[in-house]
């Protein structure tokens, strides 16, 4: 696993309040992690502070997959 | 009396403290300078720049400073920012990104008590408003979602509450489930009379009349009606019922097998789901000629509007006097 996906496991376990072990590719943010809406804003700022990603609100709605979120932050990186 | 004005009176009476977190916006400066040369509220602008107050011409006996917050030069912002982090477990450089955002730093004045509501919008999508305030100010007690209303003004119809009536849900939740059609139609009802002074005669409306039809989507409204009034037994909440029953006394008289304090004389709407609510009031104002008032964003612990993103200077200054009445009660 490389660095970016292992620190977006680790964030997105952080705010879903879940073991970053169990954290996979397909996970769904929302059905089966519980993500609210409302968490997106933390999981941008985070991703920003731990990775150095530029990610506004607005794009941080659209990966509906913890896969989908590692590909938004290595485009970025 | 037409809202506004009705509004307006009121909002004189005890101005309110309101944040503008589009501060930058020339449309939002100018009903910010209105509003304060008027005095019907207490306007405060986030925008980047030194914090300032500036004094506005005097055009009634109410002078009221514009007062211009940068968010980054606020004395309030590391308190706001140990206060986030606390709360929801951040580390501060996290807090700091977040609370230095314009519609989070409004929010976390108005969830301080320092403005008594917030308008925004004309510069970010309705999600975004909502995003922050949930983040920050969150909802009002036993209310798990944000929903929103329009008040309509009917020329010639005069049941209701003297001739108005508020429509739930039009802008906000596609398809809300029976716990969430609940949450709308209490929150609707606090929202009426917070706003208006009403007290709330809240219909649920469906295709159906205690019974008259069967149908999975009949069944959703009965079991929010039931929800509601488990939720909030002291208010006025009937259903499920259609429209006519629930606006005209002749008709409720022949469907309801029961008696109702509601039908016939509902001054809520609470429709079963986005598209019903926005149809029905896109119809209601282009066939009735009705004047429409909203959509008003309700369902957190402090008052919140969502402008348009082509919003006037008459838009912002009517969405403040809504949450500004809101505010105030």
């Amino acid at each position: 696993m490389d660095n970016a996906t292992r620190v977006v496991h680790e964030i997105i376990a952080k705010i879903a309040k879940k073991d970053p072990a169990d954290m996979g590719a397909d996970l769904k943010l929302a059905e089966d992690l519980g993500m609210k809406s409302v968490s997106r804003i933390e999981l941008a700022a985070l991703l920003e502070d731990r990775l150095g990603v530029l990610i506004d609100n607005f794009e941080i709605r659209k990966p509906k997959t913890i896969g989908e979120v590692v590909e938004m932050v290595n485009a970025k990186l | 009396m037409d809202l506004m004005k009705y509004l307006a009176r009121k909002a004189k009476k005890s101005p309110s403290t309101i944040v503008f977190p589009e501060g930058e916006d020339p449309v939002i400066y100018e009903a910010a300078r209105n509003l304060a040369e008027q005095g019907l509220c207490r306007p405060i602008l986030l925008r980047n720049g030194k914090t300032i107050r500036e004094e506005t011409k005097v055009k009634s006996d109410g002078r009221i400073p514009l007062i211009i917050i940068d968010p980054l030069s606020s004395p309030e912002l590391e308190r706001y920012i140990d206060q986030y982090c606390e709360e929801r477990h951040m580390p501060r450089s996290v807090g700091k990104r977040i609370v230095t955002q314009p519609l989070c730093f409004g929010a976390m004045m108005v969830k301080n008590n320092d403005a008594g509501g917030m308008v925004a919008g004309i510069a970010h999508p309705t999600e975004d408003v909502i995003l922050a305030s949930e983040l920050m100010i969150g909802f009002q007690p036993g209310i798990g979602l944000a929903s929103s209303f329009f008040v309509m003004e009917a020329p010639g119809f005069a049941g209701g509450e003297n001739g108005r009536l508020i429509f739930a849900d039009p802008a906000v939740n596609p398809d809300p489930n029976p716990e969430q059609l609940a949450d709308i139609a209490i929150t609707t009802a606090h929202s009426a009379r917070d706003l208006l002074g009403w007290e709330p005669r809240v219909a649920m409306l469906s295709f159906s009349t205690k019974g008259s039809a069967e149908h999975a989507l009949v069944d959703k409204v009965v079991k929010a009606t039931e929800l509601a009034r488990q939720k909030a037994p002291e208010l006025l909440i009937d259903g499920e019922m259609q429209a006519d029953t629930a606006l005209m006394e002749s008709v409720a008289l022949k469907k309801m097998n029961s008696e109702s304090p509601v039908a016939g004389r509902a001054n809520i709407l609470i429709f079963p789901d986005l598209n019903a609510a926005n149809i029905g009031a896109k119809l209601v104002q282009r066939l009735a000629n009705a004047a429409s008032y909203g959509p008003v964003i309700q369902g957190f612990a402090k008052p919140v509007s969502d402008l348009s993103r082509g919003a006037t200077v008459e838009d912002v200054v009517g969405a403040s006097l809504m949450v500004s009445a809101r505010a105030g009660s």
